[in-house]
């Protein structure tokens, strides 16, 4: 019997009502976040302290100074110049301290992964994380004329990245102009190109560099390259002074 | 800015979209909350957060002191006081972004988001930068589930761990939640996703919302997606997809950063409102979203009206 009135009850129930409530009123706010609309939780605080102590005496670390303030823009910037001479200055050392008959011809490094500004002033290590978050790999790759006017190409598309070793001219978003070493690139000849493994591996639409000639990975993350060419050139020239050279420009 | 929200706060009615205006309901009866009749479930939600736990610093270009997951938190807590029927949802990239991530990986953003009482999170392509071990790792230790329909992880490590759907249950209510991921295919590196099989998102979507509405029979069906809000090019996003679906009530999208003042509110492909918001990146925003659902059935609301907080 009280099964029977268990059943007539589900039954009378699932008739009586749709199966689902409905939404009749949405209200909704995006709030900003500062100090106006919220304060630090000690609770969450706490568990992040002893983690954010335990790094800061490494992010504090003061590693160059800096004449500008070093902003990443297109065609070129001192951020994005700065970043591809590090770069191919790497590839020119580690090649010939590995005793390896070659020499980088270019470099390139995505607009994208560069991910802050370094400040006018002091640079610490934190501000290295910032820009480089990643743990990405610098590569060389053995790669075509073509495979590089193709790059090439895509930059202009893009209006600009970072280069170094080569000098591109854009109109209207097209490649104009692409001299390598001072000489127009020969579309059958090889080069030697400097990036990091995620754009050697296809990343960032890149995919004229996927199937390389040849390939070394020098092991280096680019964070610690930073960090070490800075400091070094700091040790070596004071304070940082970064002009621009007109290696991408837009043709009028 | 922030006063003006404040004194137009529950002032009836900033987009009397979709010919709803005929609705006269501004602050609704409190009597109808104590009943029952009337139930309220709010959804806080974040993405792109990409570890970025700590506000900015003071010294900062762009955020001098905005944001930090330690400032949401507050938020989160105090809100969650005020309104039993509570979530919290991420829509991907956690990881990556701060030396949190390269000294700790994702175990910091872990205990923070867990102390901080998420519900559930997705997962974006930042997630896959130290490799499918990292979001394993992230995923065990996690107090809460991750949720993505359209990776399928069955051939991986992460086969267990990742849930293609979810159901919670709030005060009553059914939330039926799915999670759409962006292409990995050139954005992530292939050996970081390994054998991850990406499905189409549409279909995805449409199979997901009709199993949550129909067959499970929720009161609300939210989407966390990482596709990105809008794009130049015809690449599949927010904007385009969420007109198709017909039983998704809410997008919590992510990817492009993108900072919405409120809510973009579109027809579905019944022509009833469908809300696509994000929060930014970097913790620098958060999205509050209430609903009001109708218990009594006497409400004759065909479709909901939608107001700023």
């Amino acid at each position: 019997m009280r099964h029977l009135i268990t059943a007539i009850c589900a039954i009378l129930l699932t008739f009586s009502c749709s199966p689902h409530l409905s939404v009749f009123q949405i209200n909704t706010r995006n709030i900003p976040i500062d100090i106006q609309t919220s304060q630090i939780d000690s609770s969450v605080q706490s568990i992040v302290t002893p983690f954010h102590d335990s790094i800061e005496h490494d992010m504090s670390k003061r590693i160059t100074v800096s004449a500008s303030a070093l902003v990443k823009g297109k065609p070129e910037s001192k951020l994005t110049n700065l970043m591809a001479d590090i770069l191919i200055e790497f590839g020119t050392d580690f090649c010939s301290k590995q005793k390896m008959n070659i020499k980088p011809d270019v470099s390139y490094i995505n607009y994208g992964g560069l991910r802050a500004s370094l400040p006018q002033g002091e640079i610490t290590v934190g501000r290295i994380f910032g820009l480089m978050p990643f743990e990405n790999e610098i590569v060389l790759i053995k790669i075509s004329g073509e495979a590089i006017r193709q790059m090439a190409e895509r930059i202009a598309l893009r209006g600009g990245e970072g280069i170094a070793g080569m000098k591109i001219g854009i109109s209207d978003k097209k490649l104009v102009s692409l001299k390598i070493g001072g000489k127009e690139v020969d579309l059958n000849a090889t080069y030697w190109l400097m990036t990091n493994d995620y754009i050697a591996n296809g990343g960032d639409q890149m995919s004229m560099f996927l199937n390389p000639m040849d390939r070394i990975n020098t092991k280096m993350k680019f964070r610690d390259l930073l960090i070490q060419a800075l400091s070094d050139q700091y040790k070596k020239n004071g304070i940082l002074d970064v002009k621009l050279d007109g290696r991408i420009y837009n043709e009028q | 800015m922030g006063g003006s929200i404040m004194s137009n706060r529950r002032k009836f009615l900033m987009q009397s979209v979709l010919g709803s205006g005929s609705i006269a309901l501004g602050i609704l009866p409190q009597e109808l909350f104590a009943s029952g009749e009337l139930v309220k479930l709010t959804v806080m939600h974040t993405n792109d957060m990409h570890c970025h736990i700590d506000p900015f610093p003071e010294d900062d270009t762009e955020y001098p002191g905005k944001g930090g997951m330690v400032r949401i938190a507050s938020l989160v807590s105090q809100c969650r006081k005020e309104n039993p029927n509570f979530m919290l949802l991420d829509a991907g990239d956690m990881f990556q972004g701060t030396p949190y991530f390269n000294y700790f990986k994702g175990d910091l953003m872990m205990k923070v988001m867990s102390k901080m009482g998420y519900d559930a999170g997705t997962i974006g392509n930042h997630e896959f930068d130290n490799g499918m071990g990292d979001i394993l790792s992230a995923a065990k230790q996690a107090s809460f589930p991750l949720v993505s329909s359209n990776y399928d992880f069955s051939d991986t490590i992460l086969a267990e761990h990742v849930k293609s759907h979810l159901i919670l249950k709030k005060g009553g209510l059914k939330i039926g939640i799915y999670g759409l991921g962006i292409e990995l295919d050139g954005l992530v590196g292939k050996l970081n996703f390994g054998n991850t099989r990406y499905l189409n998102p549409l279909e995805t979507a449409l199979k997901m919302e009709r199993m949550l509405k129909k067959d499970h029979s929720c009161d609300l069906v939210i989407c966390l997606s990482h596709l990105g809000y809008s794009y130049q090019t015809d690449k599949i996003s927010d904007i385009v997809l969420a007109p198709q679906t017909k039983y998704t009530d809410l997008f919590i999208g992510g990817h492009t950063h993108t900072f919405l003042e409120k809510p973009a509110i579109l027809k579905n492909a019944e022509g009833k409102p469908i809300l696509v918001n994000q929060a930014g990146w970097a913790a620098l925003s958060t999205g509050k979203i209430e609903f009001v659902f109708d218990r009594s059935g006497k409400m004759k609301a065909p479709i909901p009206v939608v107001s700023n907080l």
